[in-house]
């Protein structure tokens, strides 16, 4: 309690109160008030090391010792309003569940330079425009035609 | 095709179908009790020996009847214990379906000959030390033969199992699946496992053309289409090569089937060595609809068997008619369907004034020409008749147009002076099947192997049987059976008219002396002359005589027996010159540069193919395929397309835009459905009415032509087929036939 | 019989409908076999079609400018009354 209130002080000190507020906002402690998820994982952040960043800007923390076995690993997502599971990429996925212990750093040197895709978070529900319809489905917008004949045109050169 | 029948009788348990008790009488009975230990005079009356069971009567593989030639001349045989009367001559294995037993095989082909390779027919004969391949064995009078019993069993198994073990796994990826000899027979006799463990053989796989698609290691060699090519298609393009497991059925050069009648050794094939490439991989054959119709790309009226799954047409395999074209089609007709997926006219359209097409509503268009056609007299419209139009169309054409005053209704292809007076001027008499009865062929200007694929298979069929004789006057073509060479032009005609030419004593001395004269020659100034040299010819054969009429012309086109039948003849043989109104139903060969520039085109077709391009509205109607149509072939022989797949986009059929232009114009025409054209048909060509049905003619142009002054002009006959595989819209439009045409037309 | 040789000038199209062995058409087949030679030669513009089929009854039908037709039955007509009916028809 009385660290937090040293940090935030010290923090003041250094960048001018108005950057410090607009650090926070930028943090997430604003939607803190709203998010109870996200206070819990700051609260928890207290006392964890951060063990690494991926390219999305999520942080993956870490707390051994006294804490209860299930909650020494979390993620804590770059985007503070709409996050889902989905967003965590495949290489940290495995350290996150406590399926291995090698971070996503040390897994993403294994990701296959030639035809490994770039990750995508589920974008199920998310609007029309990413969720993917094939080519005849009455969604997508570039329906093709799928008549089974094709009818005439008439070549280019007009003749009378 | 599957032995569905015979893997159901198979599988049924014998004993079943043996013994009918005869009925009981008495309906109620107390439990336990019976009426024999009711009463005594009761059981005594049963106590008689049941008759001897009597076997069920047996009726012939699927239908068919049995022909005997001379009655005192049949033999009686033993079929699994059933007399069985057949004639002489006959193989043990046809003995065996007249008894209703229908007995698997390979290579055995009631049209082929035998070559008996395949084993998998063997029977067992009584009295034989082995089982007998019954494909090959005439029958004798009192034979004993068993199908049944565990020797023929164990045989079938053992050469099933013996095929199957260089059989490759294919199945799932094979074409035939669903429709493969081999699958049902090992269904129907092999046994359940095999015994196999060595490495399978497998064989590379021919070229054979853009339309026969090769994968030999399943072939089971049994020579089917060797024969096939040999026989019936006259070119001896494939042969067996090599010696036991190594044979291989091939061309051995780098050769093409170039035959029109290649792709029949796709259904010939019992195993899917040989299939249809355009076909393959789009469809098993348990997902297709059959429809059966007729084939509309020449003038004989194949039957064919339209299969197609939802709204489109993806294969055409033939219908078995014995008097026209047996089992065969030509390539054209098997191939052709994939034009109707092209270039078809879906919407109604008017040229607009900068020349461009726009579509527009049937309700316009048809206001259009309707506001028209009224303003030019009736002398200037003329309607002209397609190749591929039905006899329903071309009677509600002829009718609209007489009505709007017009006199001048013409046919395609049939020349500016048609003579459609005596029937027997413009059909085979003899008739496609009557053919065979001929012995000496004279054929003038025409080329059958082009024009009509399956009157040429006719052809080789009786040569090759009786050596008939063949005498051939036109441009020089090779033909698939021995011909003479007579001449080119109308002097040759000319000499045997006079009698100076020395095929003239052949034709004399034949029994059944056959003219065939093509339709190419209708188009020809002196048509008039040439004909009547060629009557004279017949009278001095004596071709024409009341049992046999000889007189043949072979039609080129779909549409002109029956267009003729109904009388499109025009009035002023160069109407189209003067014209002011054309109406085109489907007509698009005809001379474009003889429609004057300001004359109004109307073209009602189903294809954007040449016409189009001149019109100057666009009617869309539907294919063959599309539409129920009366077609008359070139024997007179009435036949009926039925629909297979819906029409494309908004066209209609032929005839009903026919009848909606003639109310629109104000002449509607008196019937409004196909009853009614039919019942319009009875007063104007009663024969187009009655379906598979071939009217004989009475009165021969021999003796009832009058006498012309044309001079024969000395120009030489032509082709009247430049290209067998693009005649019409339809076959210009398809992919396969450009293909076909690239590579397989001999240069 | 001068007015056989004027039939363009009213028919546009003449039809004889019969059956090829039934008695009935007779009289019409022989008509046909008899007459239609010289028809033709005086007519040689005129279609005159001949049409037999199994069942039919002798019919003669002409057809006029407009499409107008008429027909009458020839069951039982003599060669005379025949000559008599196509006159009529080509009067008008």
């Amino acid at each position: 309690m009385a660290a937090i209130l040293r940090g935030a002080l010290k923090g003041i000190k250094e960048k001018g109160l108005g950057n410090f507020l607009r650090d926070l906002k930028e943090e997430g402690y604003l939607k803190c008030l709203a998010d109870g998820n996200l206070l819990q994982t700051k609260l928890h952040n207290i006392g964890a090391t951060l063990v690494g960043v991926d390219k999305f800007g999520n942080k993956y923390y870490e707390r051994l010792g006294e804490t209860q076995h299930g909650r020494h690993r979390w993620v804590e997502y770059a985007e503070k309003g709409r996050y889902n599971a989905s967003q965590v990429p495949a290489e940290w996925h495995g350290w996150l569940h406590h399926i291995t212990d090698h971070t996503g750093d040390e897994l993403l040197m294994l990701k296959p330079k030639r035809y490994g895709a770039e990750h995508r978070e589920n974008l199920s529900g998310e609007g029309e425009a990413y969720i993917y319809h094939s080519k005849g489905h009455a969604l997508n917008p570039g329906q093709r035609d799928w008549t089974r004949y094709k009818s005439w045109e008439p070549a280019k050169t007009d003749s009378q | 095709m599957g032995l569905g029948l015979l893997a159901s009788r198979a599988l049924r348990p014998a004993a079943s179908r043996l013994l009918r008790y005869p009925p009981r009488h008495g309906l109620a009975r107390a439990i336990g009790s019976t009426p024999e230990r009711q009463s005594p005079e009761a059981s005594a009356a049963q106590a008689q020996p049941d008759p001897a069971p009597e076997l069920p009567p047996r009726k012939p593989v699927a239908g068919a009847r049995v022909h005997l030639p001379n009655p005192e001349d049949a033999i009686e045989v033993f079929v699994d214990g059933y007399p069985v009367k057949i004639p002489k001559g006959m193989t043990v294995l046809q003995a065996c379906e007249v008894a209703g037993v229908d007995i698997p095989r390979f290579c055995y082909h009631n049209r082929l000959s035998i070559a008996g390779n395949c084993r998998m027919c063997l029977v067992e004969v009584e009295k034989s030390p082995k089982p007998v391949a019954s494909c090959a064995m005439p029958a004798l009078p009192g034979m004993k033969i068993k199908t049944d019993t565990p020797i023929a069993k164990k045989a079938r198994e053992g050469v099933m199992e013996f095929l199957l073990m260089n059989h490759p796994l294919d199945c799932p990826i094979c074409d035939q699946g669903g429709e493969c000899d081999l699958q049902d027979q090992s269904m129907a006799f092999g046994s359940d496992r095999g015994r196999f463990t060595e490495v399978k053989r497998s064989v590379v796989d021919k070229n054979l053309g853009p339309l026969v698609k090769t994968v030999m290691t399943r072939c089971i060699q049994c020579t089917r289409c060797v024969r096939f090519a040999t026989e019936i298609a006259g070119v001896q393009d494939l042969g067996v090569l090599g010696r036991g497991s190594g044979e291989e059925i091939g061309t051995y050069v780098e050769k093409l089937m170039t035959s029109e009648l290649s792709g029949n050794v796709i259904d010939i094939c019992p195993v899917g060595a040989l299939t249809s490439k355009p076909f393959a991989f789009k469809a098993r054959n348990w997902e297709l609809k059959g429809t059966e119709t007729i084939d509309v790309t020449d003038a004989v009226g194949s039957n064919i068997r339209i299969d197609s799954r939802g709204p489109e047409v993806l294969r055409i395999l033939p219908r078995l008619n014995e008097d026209i074209n047996e089992e065969w089609i030509s390539d054209k007709t098997r191939f052709c369907y994939d034009g109707l997926k092209r270039q078809r006219l879906n919407d109604p359209m008017i040229r607009g004034a900068d020349g461009r097409f726009q579509a527009v509503s049937w309700h316009d268009a048809l206001a259009m020409v309707g506001e028209v056609i009224h303003k030019v007299g009736p002398e200037e419209i003329v309607g002209v008749a397609g190749k591929l139009s039905d006899a329903e169309s071309m009677m509600a054409l002829k009718d609209f147009l007489n009505r709007m005053g017009s006199n001048n209704v013409m046919c395609e292809g049939n020349g500016k002076h048609p003579n459609a007076d005596l029937r027997s001027g413009y059909i085979m008499n003899t008739g496609i099947a009557g053919l065979e009865k001929a012995d000496v062929f004279l054929l003038v200007g025409t080329q059958p192997r082009v024009e009509a694929a399956m009157v040429n298979a006719r052809i080789r069929k009786t040569v090759r049987a009786t050596h008939a004789k063949v005498g051939y006057i036109g441009p020089p073509t090779d033909s698939n059976y021995d011909h003479e060479h007579l001449g080119t032009g109308p002097q040759t005609l000319t000499e045997l008219a006079e009698g100076r030419h020395p095929f003239c004593s052949t034709l004399k001395n034949a029994k059944n002396p056959a003219i065939i004269v093509g339709a190419g020659l209708f188009e020809r100034e002196d048509s008039d002359a040439i004909f009547s040299a060629i009557e004279t010819i017949a009278k001095n054969g004596n071709v024409v005589r009341p049992d046999w009429n000889g007189y043949n012309v072979l039609l080129l086109h779909a549409a002109q027996a029956a267009a003729l039948d109904l009388g499109l003849v025009p009035q002023s043989p160069d109407s189209i010159k003067s014209a002011k109104f054309v109406y085109l139903m489907g007509a698009d060969d005809i001379n474009l540069k003889d429609i004057p520039d300001d004359a109004f085109v109307v073209y009602q077709g189903h294809h954007g193919d040449q016409s189009v391009y001149r019109a100057n509205v666009i009617l869309p109607a539907s294919a063959f395929s599309e539409k129920e149509g009366t077609y008359e072939n070139t024997e007179g022989c009435i036949q009926q397309t039925l629909p297979a797949v819906p029409t494309v986009g908004d066209a209609r059929d032929d005839w009903k835009i026919v009848r909606a232009l003639s109310e629109v114009a104000g002449v509607q025409l008196p019937y409004d459905s196909v009853g009614g054209i039919r019942s319009r048909i009875w007063t104007v060509a009663p024969n187009l009415v009655s379906v598979d049905e071939r009217e004989p003619t009475t009165f021969s142009t021999t003796t009832m032509r009058p006498n012309t002054n044309q001079k024969i002009s000395p120009n030489d006959f032509g082709m009247a087929v430049e290209n067998f595989y693009m005649t019409d819209a339809i076959t210009r439009a398809s992919k396969i036939m450009a293909q076909c045409s690239a590579m397989l037309l001999k240069k | 019989m001068a007015w056989r040789g004027q039939l363009t000038k009213n028919l546009r199209e003449l039809r004889f409908l019969f059956c090829q062995s039934s008695p009935a058409s007779s009289s019409a087949r022989s008509f046909v076999e008899n007459n239609y030679k010289e028809l033709k030669t005086l007519n040689p513009k005129l279609p005159i079609l001949i049409r037999e089929c199994r069942g039919t009854e002798p019919q003669l039908w002409v057809r006029y400018d407009f499409g107008v037709e008429k027909g009458i039955r020839l069951e039982g007509l003599s060669e005379e009354q025949i000559f008599k009916a196509l006159k009529e028809f080509a009067k008008l």
